[in-house]
Parts: C-alpha cells; structure tokens; sequence
C-alpha cells in the first residue's frame, strides 16, 4: 500500500507540541521515523523554483531497504509567522510495490496538494493512484525530439550525472514522467530526477538527473561539478536527436578520447559552450566536462541508442578466460600432485 | 619578503562543525587549483582537502598543482572553518527558542547593531571570514539593508537542506551541519590588543522539539560544546491564537540533549551561563516600567556592558515572567545555575497615525546586549579555567 506525507509550515503538526515545518497529513501506518528521511526533500529552492512546482522521483533508504518516492514542493504563501511558506507533498512507494507501482504513473496523474486548510489529519484510505499512465511524450517535440528523452534517461542509467536545461514554455511535469516513463519497469526507481534543485542538494540526495527551467539569459543553475554533463534545450525547437559523431565532438573539445576522464578546465568548458553556439547556430548546445562511464554507441535500426557498460557485467569474452584459467590450474595442479607424490 | 604567518597558535583546535578535536598541524588545506575540485567528503563542488607537506614563506600550504591555499578544513568531516580558529580563542554561543521566536531576527539585529555601535561597547565586532556568514549578511539586508529603507522578513530558517547546513558524505550516507557564522570580536586588554572568535549556531526551532533529536542528532551537537547558551523567548507567543507551542519545553529539551552530550551529572545544575533574550519588548516593555532607550554602557574588563543596569532592567523582566510564564521560570531554576534575563527587541512596531495601521520597522534595542553578555559570560569561565 502507497502512502503520502503533506509536510508544511503549521501553527500545530501533527505531532503533539510540533509546529513550524511538520507532517500535517499522514497516511496511517506510514511509520513516523521515516519523517527526517523525507526532511531534504521538502526544500524548495527559491531561486531555481521560480515558483513553479518542483517534481522530484527518488529512493529513500528506510528499514534497509529503497522506498520510491515521488515528490512535489510549491510555494504556499505565507505561515502563520508571516514568513514565505511551502508545501511538499510526497507519495511513498513501499519496497514490496516498487515493482508494480510505477513513478511515471504517480507523476502524470496523481493529484497533489496545492494548500492545506484545517487540522492535521491521518489518512486511512490510501492515496489514489490511478492504473494507468498518460503520454506526456508530446513535450519533446519542443525539445528536440524523443531521441532526447531516451539518451538522457539512458546516460544517467549509465551512471553519467545530467543537468538538463528546459525553456519556461515547457511543462517540467511531463519531461520529469517522460524520462521514467520509458524506462524498463525494473528500472524505473532505478532513475532518481529532481527539478529546480541545485547541485548540492542533488549530490546529498543522489540524484542523476536535475532539471532546471531557465530563460536562454539566465546563468543561474550553471554551476555544474566534474562529470556532469549540461544538456541545454533551451535553445531548439527542432533539434536533432543526439548522435554518436556529435557526442564525440563534444567529448573531443578537450580529450581525445570520450572514454578518458576529462581533467575540468574551466577555460576549456567555456570555449566549448561558445564554440557549441557559434558553430551549431540552433542546434542544442551540449558540453561534457568528463563522462564517468563511457558510453558505447550501438545502432538499433534507424534510431540509435546508447549501452552502458556495467562494471560487475560479465562480458562473453570474460567467460572464456575464466574457463581457459580454470582448466589451465587444473593442469598445473594435477602436474604439481603428481611431482610431489613421486618424490615422496 | 615580509613573512606574515601568525607567531602563535592555538594548540588543539575543536571543529565548529563535527566537534572534532584535533591538533593544529593536523589541520587540512583547501586545494585552490580548479583540477583540484571534487573532494570525497565534502563534495564534488569542493576543493580537495589535504595536508600539507610544502609551505611558501607566508604560511600558505601549496596544493598539487603547485597554487598557495589559505583556506583550512576538519580533518574528519573536511567542512571548511576559517583559519582564525587556529590562531585565537574561541566561544560557542548557541541559540535556542522556538519555532517562530525571532532568533533569525534577533540574530540578524544583534550583528548588524554591533557593526554600528561596537565602539561604545569597547569594542570590535568583524567577521572573521564574510564568505562564511554570507547566511547573516542575508537576514541583515533583509531587516535593516533593504533598497529605500524596506524591510522584509527573513525567510524560515530550514530544516533541511538549502543554505542552512553543510552537507558531507559519512561513508554511505549524508549528514548535515548546521553552518556556524564566524566574529571576531576584539578588546583592548592587559597586555595589549586582545581578541576572540565567537562561533554562533542558528538552528530551525524545529530541531529543539522533542523526538526530532531521534533521527538527526547531528543538527544540534553543538549543544554539547556550547560555551553560553541563548535562550531566545518571545512572550507574545503565548498570547497569539495562532501559536500554542510551549517555548519551555524547548529549553527543556535542549537542557536535556546537553546533559547528555557533554555528560553532565543528572543531579548537578548546568554550569553553562544561560541567557534568556526576551524579544519583542516593545511591544510589553513599557507596561512593565522597562526602559531600553539607554545603552548598558559602563568600564568593564573586556566589553563595556552595565552589569548593573543589565541586573536592574533584568530583574523587572523577571517578575514579569514570573508572573505570566511561571513554568519557564521554574524549569530555569531547577536546571540552570546562572541566568540572566534580558528584554529586547529586534525590530520596532510603531503605529502609523495617517493609516491607523501597525508599521514594523527595522529598529533594534539591545538586541546587541545578549550576544555581547553571552560572550563576556564565555570567556570569564574560559579565563578561570
């Protein structure tokens, strides 16, 4: 059974002698130690928000094991003091049902909270989670395209961090579902998306991807860290989907080979970026400081897609050499027996 | 060349973050170089931490990629500190109170009425390092800097998460650190110029309320190290019909975690000095005959504060309690040694006579004087000692 958590700034919470931030609505059953957990994702960052609502898909580690949960955080007005308030509204996704409960499914249709009014309550119904997902694919036709949507998701899979840069036109809501959505369904928690958060909050909370709505003069969100990569599709409307000879050229900016760690030169990274606009015109701009895994390009009939190399992944060739190892020491051993038991 | 290394420093050094203690050389630098950015603790947007081995004439540790680094970290949980820590004493004031009490506020009011009057007290009042109280600086041009003179609140402090706390990976997990705000307050003292650091924690209210503590202890650790506490107390609080919380179970509570922290016998008072800044006085002061008009000015041995005065305005605003909060004074005395009761107020509400409304205005009264007592508490048991 899913549970939601309403956390905001109260007169009185819902624990007895709380007030200021806390829970004001609760599913019943939902264990109250899980609240600190929650406490980092109830941030609404002013500056980045720009007072749109900021969605978020995490995992929460709790009772030894991942919880999903998916997050809304809005500007709510002032509190009782008459400080600016916000609302963060979480539905949580118990460990037992992350496989069948899928974010997307929460993120396109689920109804958050806007405000809270009255006492701080329990639930005893769970929250309404509807059966099926709508498309929201439509908003990358905005973007660039759906090629988009499938190297993001895929990149951060691979375990490259992304910050991805959209338009004010664009609906955050449906680029956050896009991404998990196409995701297969064993890995949709595995894909942690939080927008309007800075790189800070993301690195505490361990999130791949943060998406950032900005104006095409806003510098603000900018501030990446080493590995990260900036996808800025503010700029197109019709950009091309990603491909391997651009990838490259992004990665050669300053290495020649994508695989190979880029050293940060702040320089370097500058001069992509103005190369990146005066060369492509409208084209997407994208800069890679460093990609922490390379990613293998491989072609899938039209449309190309990117693979990840996955370090604990036994590759074919690996096989082969742990057999000829393995019959190699039998010999040897079998050899060294033998010696020893003429000898004696 | 002119070396400029300090001549003396401190032998053990406590971190304002972690309370780790630890011996000055052990100290780390920030690598200042930009291939150098990326550290396994505090962060990938961080410098690296290391300890150095090469030193230029000035003091300064060179990095890898061969840069002078002046900026020194906790070898354990690798947050920055600023460097005066090494070189002076130093007084943890924490502040505690409610949420929604004003400590921000008063905060805010009390540094930026030291940045204006320290000279009448006998003394300096700078920051330390203005990066790191960037936070401080925020609330004061809120309340006092505004563009044309206007005032905003400042915002809620958090509970997690934003610019409030330091964020460090311990292992496989997070933990936060609320960020201390560095002074340096300096007086004329028997053998010359004298000065100390005072570190201050601003905490949420939140984080004082019972059963917080469970899950986060490490937001108010620094309860455990705290020199002085200031207990801040809004008593239109209990009159408002919004707010019903009980502000003394937050002392009670923080009494509680220092018991336990710095392993105080459970039978034996709290040593600490502990500082009840009762705020918004300007609002019950006059009712009750007190008068802030006046600056507590008079000779004193590091800061000029009229102990007698202070008492005098102090006893008043005792009975007052007394009389409408008897629980807090009663868990006061039963738990804490000394106490001193100060009113003041940060801001001023005045009534605008065209609109006939309340006007809040950013105008402070003694708002300085509990931060400045709370020091000169600190350090006279520190010069005991």
């Amino acid at each position: 059974m899913p549970y939601e958590v309403v956390n905001t700034s109260v007169a009185q919470g819902l624990t007895p002698n709380h007030s200021g931030y806390c829970d004001v609505v609760r599913t019943r059953g939902l264990p109250e130690e899980i609240t600190p957990l929650l406490a980092p994702l109830n941030y609404y960052d002013d500056q980045l928000g720009r007072g749109r609502p900021a969605f978020g898909v995490r995992t929460i580690r709790f009772g030894g094991r991942a919880w999903g949960v998916v997050s809304r955080v809005i500007p709510n007005g002032n509190d009782y003091t008459g400080r600016p308030n916000r609302l963060a509204h979480h539905v949580l996704t118990p460990p037992s049902e992350t496989d069948s409960i899928s974010p997307a499914r929460i993120l396109s249709q689920f109804k958050f909270r806007d405000s809270f009014d009255g006492t701080p309550r329990y639930l005893d119904r769970e929250p309404e989670i509807p059966s099926t997902e709508s498309n929201c694919d439509e908003v990358w036709t905005a973007l660039g395209g759906q090629g988009w949507c499938l190297h993001i998701s895929q990149l951060a899979l691979a375990g490259s961090r992304l910050v991805v840069l959209i338009p004010p036109s664009v609906d955050g809501r449906s680029v956050v579902t896009s991404l998990v959505a196409h995701l297969p369904i064993d890995q949709r928690w595995a894909l942690s998306v939080a927008e309007s958060s800075s790189a800070e909050q993301c690195w505490a909370q361990g999130v791949a991807v943060r998406i950032l709505t900005t104006d095409l003069d806003d510098e603000s969100g900018r501030r990446t860290w080493p590995g990260e990569v900036l996808i800025d599709l503010r700029v197109s409307r019709t950009a091309p989907a990603p491909s391997r000879s651009r990838e490259r050229d992004v990665a050669q900016g300053s290495a020649t080979e994508p695989s190979q760690v880029v050293e940060l030169d702040f320089g370097a990274f500058d001069a992509n970026r103005s190369e990146g606009r005066s060369d492509e015109g409208s084209g997407p701009i994208e800069v890679a400081i460093s990609f922490e895994s390379a990613p293998v390009v491989t072609r899938h009939g039209a449309g190309e897609r990117t693979h990840d190399c996955r370090p604990l992944e036994i590759q074919p060739t690996s096989w082969k050499q742990i057999v000829a190892w393995t019959i190699l020491g039998l010999i040897t051993g079998g050899f060294l027996g033998f010696v020893i038991r003429s000898a004696i | 060349m002119t070396a400029t290394a300090p001549t003396t420093l401190v032998g053990q050094v406590q971190c304002p973050s972690c309370a780790h203690s630890f011996r000055t050389e052990n100290v780390r630098f920030i690598a200042e170089h930009v291939s150098l950015q990326g550290d396994s603790i505090a962060g990938p947007l961080e410098g690296v931490r290391f300890r150095s081995s090469r030193f230029d004439l000035d003091g300064n540790a060179i990095d890898m990629a061969g840069r002078a680094c002046t900026r020194t970290a906790c070898p354990r949980c690798h947050i920055e500190m600023p460097r005066a820590l090494l070189e002076c004493s130093t007084n943890f004031i924490s502040i505690i109170g409610a949420p929604g009490s004003g400590k921000s506020c008063l905060l805010g009011a009390a540094s930026w009425s030291l940045r204006r009057c320290a000279g009448e007290y006998g003394c300096s009042w700078v920051d330390v390092e203005p990066r790191l109280n960037a936070l401080l600086h925020g609330y004061e041009s809120a309340l006092f800097a505004g563009k044309g003179g206007t005032f905003h609140v400042p915002r809620k402090t958090e509970v997690s998460g934003g610019d409030w706390y330091h964020q460090i990976r311990v292992g496989a997990r997070i933990e936060s650190f609320p960020k201390p705000m560095f002074f340096r307050i300096g007086w004329q003292g028997d053998h010359g110029d004298a000065s100390s650091v005072m570190v201050l924690y601003d905490n949420a209210g939140e984080h004082f309320q019972p059963v917080a503590e469970n899950a986060e202890p490490a937001y108010t650790r620094h309860l455990g190290r705290a020199q002085a506490l200031l207990f801040v107390f809004d008593p239109t609080m209990a009159q408002s019909a919004e707010s019903s919380h009980r502000q003394e179970l937050v002392l009670i509570e923080a009494i509680a975690r220092i018991r336990r922290l710095s392993g105080v016998d459970q039978n034996a008072k709290l040593e600490i000095p502990l500082i009840v800044a009762l705020t918004k006085a300007d609002l019950w002061g006059a009712k009750e005959g007190i008068d802030l008009s006046n600056r507590p000015i008079a000779q004193g041995r590091r800061v000029d504060l009229d102990r007698k005065a202070i008492d005098a305005v102090g006893a008043k605003a005792q009975a007052f309690v007394a009389g409408a909060f008897p629980e807090l004074v009663q868990s006061v005395s039963a738990f804490v040694d000394k106490v001193y009761w100060v009113p003041c107020s940060a801001l001023k509400m005045a009534s605008d006579g065209a609109a006939k409304n309340s006007v809040v205005r950013g105008e402070s009264q003694w708002s300085e004087v509990p931060l400045l007592l709370a020091f000169d508490e600190a350090s006279r048991r520190q010069g005991r000692k």
